[in-house]
């Protein structure tokens, strides 16, 4: 999205498009990483199934696993969603007014990233303190005895994932407030809209 | 304000912010918690409502199947397996008079059933299915039209998302959600069916098409040999075999279904030789951002049912419609002129968590069974998705088009009679409860 802004603006765009790119790269990664874990998930799952009905042996935990697992999914995903404009709206209105009345769409947008700003704010609050406690009570899920797996690794990912939607959004209108295109460049919002 | 008024006052808020454009996920969760906030005087209360709702609420076994079955869709759709059976289906109703139709119809029932969705089948059919009729003098409207009312069947038909997102709000069982979403799919795809038939000698001029007869060039080309359409059939079949007959045969749990189900369309990809491993990634990334966009709104969609639950809305809700002599007839033509106006501006899945736990109350009170309120739901919601200014079908269809002779409106217009008889099917399916209960009860 840098590509269609101005390439000669005053020094804090430069940073501020730098900053974007590097962000975008972390967010893609993340987005990566997600991805295999679904692959994971697939495997883990049909280990199960398969052992269970096939040999009579099921893989311990997997309830466990898989409910850590998308947790975990979700939240390393959450950030690319947002990159891509892929957060679950309605942008009818947003459009007509993309026409007609520009410079209204442009101070929506803000407000809209903006409001998500504040409830990603909201949501680290309780996810840090989630995170802390289960690192220092050393919090497991599973039944002891059985099959445990702590749960601090999980509450990480949540806080990294939550804090760079914080970063996302909070620099998305940073860049509109800027001037920068209110948009993506390349990217519908409705594709995979609400694909199942 | 007593709790109750400042839960109506939110339930404004919430539709005129998504109206404005803010992220749906953000509305709900933002109002919800500044609501609690004002209802109890206490922000760190608000708090941990959110807290709780991103820890719990999809920490849940159950949840896996949006992820798997939606990974096994995009590999389906990937390894071309609904032009393998749009081809197969073309061959069976070439000589009928607007058959590319019902072909059209018959090949989105069938990968349906290994698919879940609409925007999926939306966008397959539009590249398959739309040259094949323009090619054959089928009307503009009309073939993107039958694109678009038969790509909903993707959500009626399991397994289905949205049957999922509705068992997991309505706290259903999955599988008596996908086995009643079976007889109502079926009813559906016949009835578009039967009125492709009566638009084709109603208005000709609407459906187009060449005729079928001897001197046709479309009965001119060589019919495929019973052994390719083997081929092309026998991995659906395969494919329905593992997951529903999982299901149903007590194998599985509907997440072994998905994982097998997804296992088992990785195969198949590989073993037609259409399976790269670019379009592999493709398909994990895509799935990523779906699950990531579904579950993020089921995670906000739970807070705003706790503050409707602190509010007491759906409780006061129930008795007030029961103080009204409503009957359950009423209180469903209520429903679904909500349902079809909420279609305009939302997806499926924000309909199904703004409206069903409001709702949930007041007709289990009336004694209707939830099974068959979450099919009514899902046909009423998806009507939407044909219907302007926002359905979403339609913008898909429209995106994917490679005609720029086809606007927007041609296809909104051709939708129209699809839309009409999703509505009849619908008051069917709410007159005749058995039509979705006869399989589960």
């Amino acid at each position: 999205m840098p590509s269609s802004m101005s390439t000669n603006g005053p020094a804090d765009t430069a940073v501020s498009r730098r900053l974007d790119g590097a962000l975008n790269r972390l967010l893609t990664g993340m987005n990566a990483i997600g991805s295999l874990w679904i692959l994971v998930l697939l495997v883990i799952i049909n280990t199960d199934s398969f052992g269970r009905t096939l040999f009579n042996e099921p893989f311990t935990g997997v309830a466990e696993l898989v409910e850590l697992s998308l947790i975990a999914i979700v939240f390393l995903q959450l950030g690319d969603t947002v990159r891509l404009n892929r957060l679950t709206r309605s942008d009818g209105l947003l459009t007509i007014l993309s026409r007609r009345r520009p410079a209204l769409e442009r101070v929506m947008r803000i407000c809209f990233d903006l409001a998500g700003a504040v409830l990603m704010i909201l949501i680290l609050v309780g996810a840090w303190t989630t995170m802390i406690h289960a690192i220092e009570r050393g919090e497991y899920f599973g039944n002891q005895g059985l099959f445990v797996v702590p749960e601090w690794p999980v509450r990480v990912i949540v806080v990294i994932g939550t804090a760079v939607c914080l970063a996302r959004f909070l620099l998305s209108s940073w860049l509109m407030i800027r001037g920068g295109p209110t948009t993506p460049a390349g990217q519908s919002s409705t594709a995979g809209f609400e694909a199942d | 304000m007593t709790p109750l008024e400042l839960g109506l006052l939110s339930l404004g808020v919430i539709i005129l912010l998504i109206y404005a454009g803010l992220y749906i996920p953000v509305v709900l969760a933002l109002v919800s918690f500044i609501s609690v906030w004002l209802m109890r005087g206490n922000f760190d209360l608000a708090v941990n409502l959110l807290t709780i709702s991103v820890k719990d609420t999809i920490s849940d076994y159950n949840f896996a199947t949006v992820p798997l079955f939606t990974m096994m869709g995009l590999i389906v759709s990937k390894a071309g397996l609904g032009r393998d059976v749009y081809e197969v289906a073309n061959q069976i109703f070439r000589a009928v008079r607007g058959g590319l139709g019902i072909a059209t119809v018959a090949a989105n029932a069938i990968f349906a059933s290994v698919t879940g969705s609409s925007i999926a089948s939306a966008s397959v059919f539009t590249k398959v299915a739309v040259p094949e009729m323009r090619r054959y003098c089928y009307g503009k409207r009309f073939a993107v039209g039958v694109v678009a009312g038969s790509s909903v069947l993707g959500m009626l038909i399991p397994p289905s998302v949205m049957l999922i997102i509705y068992a997991v709000v309505a706290e259903q069982s999955i599988g008596a959600m996908f086995l009643a979403g079976v007889v109502p799919g079926l009813l559906l795809s016949t009835a578009f069916g039967f009125a492709i038939l009566m638009m084709a000698w109603l208005v000709p001029r609407f459906v187009g098409g060449t005729r079928g007869g001897e001197d046709d060039d479309q009965n001119a080309e060589p019919l495929i040999s019973f052994g390719e359409i083997m081929v092309k059939l026998v991995p659906v079949v395969v494919l329905i075999l593992v997951v529903l007959g999982g299901i149903y045969g007590g194998v599985f749990t509907p997440t072994e279904a998905g994982a097998a189900g997804g296992l088992m369309a990785l195969i198949i990809a590989a073993a037609r030789r259409r399976l790269t491993v670019k379009g592999v990634w493709e398909a994990l990334v895509e799935t990523g951002h779906i699950t990531a966009t579904i579950l993020f709104l089921i995670i906000a969609a739970s807070t705003y049912s706790r503050m409707l639950g602190i509010a007491g809305l759906p409780t006061q809700f129930g008795e007030w419609m029961q103080g009204l002599d409503l009957n359950l007839a009423l209180l469903m033509v209520i429903y679904v002129l909500l349902l079809i106006v909420l279609g305009t501006i939302l997806d499926t899945a924000s309909i199904i968590l703004v409206i069903v736990p409001l709702f949930l109350t007041a007709v289990e009170a009336f004694g209707a069974d939830l099974v068959w309120f979450g099919i009514v739901t899902v046909i009423g919601a998806e009507i939407g998705l044909l219907t302007p200014p926002l359905g979403l079908s339609c913008f898909v269809i429209k995106s994917t088009l490679d005609d720029p002779s086809i606007s927007l409106a041609d296809v909104f217009l051709g939708a129209l009679p699809f839309a009409a008889v999703m509505l009849v099917v619908l008051v069917l399916v709410i007159a005749f409860p058995q039509i979705s209960l006869v399989l589960v009860r």
